[in-house]
């Protein structure tokens, strides 16, 4: 717990000092001072956050950003196109599918990088069943967003994070590791 | 260019739904491309970090509103226009 919120009170500090550009003794004792602050009035959210990344699973991490750099500029393009050239000019579609992402934060990282692309937007998870209801701009994005390699790249991501917090565990210090199992209570409310 | 392809699209695709992802075209590439120009015009490392950041932020605020603003229209009944529905 108390490295977690060193980590939080780091990042923090570091995101004080690349904003205020400044680093004066006003400045260091007024961003300590915030830092903490923040810190302490979120402590609550401890469980909630996923356990410190391990430097494999941070460089996969790395991995799934460039990555979806990469896929956003493709969408992008594909996005113009069909904008431009399709006539009628969308054949929009709603897909439900699994993609077996276990964990919170995977599902929470997954329907973001859903969204993010242009052509797809995420408009539901199941909490219970890890469902995923994506509104797609055409038939083709809707298919590859079913068969897409992130999945996998987040699943992998997932076991890495897995393996970590069983060490966590092993060392008899649980770190309030997210695996899914858990739910805080259904967001749903339109209640389908 | 990519502003005004978003603009486009809102008046060229039929519901909201498909109008968020004309929309989220001048979101990411109009930003990114204006990001990317920014970084190579100044002058400093600390700027450059910080229009990383505020990229960053951009790209992690735009998917949750757009999340939000399509959950919103399915709760209140927004009819999407004639497609299709399928489970995989």
């Amino acid at each position: 717990m108390r490295g977690r919120r060193l980590v939080l009170f780091i990042l923090l500090l570091i995101f004080w000092f690349v904003i205020s550009q400044e680093a004066d003794l006003q400045h260091i004792l007024a961003g300590v001072l915030v830092a903490f602050i923040t810190v302490w009035f979120w402590q609550d959210l401890d469980t909630r956050q996923p356990g410190i990344l391990s430097f494999r699973a941070l460089l996969k991490l790395c991995r799934c950003l460039v990555l979806i750099v990469w896929y956003i500029i493709q969408s992008n393009i594909a996005v113009i196109k069909t904008l431009l050239f399709s006539n009628p000019p969308v054949n929009p579609v709603f897909v439900e599918f699994e993609p077996g992402i276990k964990s919170k934060w995977g599902r929470i990282l997954f329907a973001t990088c859903i969204t993010i692309t242009p052509g797809s937007v995420t408009v539901d998870i199941d909490p219970e069943t890890g469902r995923f209801l994506v509104h797609a701009l055409t038939e083709e994005t809707a298919d590859g967003i079913v068969n897409w390699r992130m999945i996998d790249e987040i699943k992998s991501l997932e076991t890495q994070m897995q393996r970590g917090a069983e060490h966590v565990v092993d060392n008899g210090r649980l770190y309030g590791f997210d695996t899914g199992n858990t739910r805080s209570g259904n967001y749903r409310s339109n209640g389908d | 260019m990519s502003f005004s392809l978003g603009t486009l699209g809102l008046f060229r695709f039929p519901d909201p739904y498909t109008r968020m992802h004309a929309v989220s075209i001048s979101d990411t590439l109009g930003v990114g491309l204006i990001v990317c120009g920014l970084f190579i015009l100044s002058p400093s490392w600390i700027l450059r970090i910080k229009l990383a950041v505020v990229l960053f932020l951009f790209w992690i605020l735009n998917p949750t509103m757009s999340h939000l603003v399509a959950k919103a229209g399915i709760i209140h009944g927004v009819k999407p226009v004639k497609g299709k529905t399928g489970k995989r």
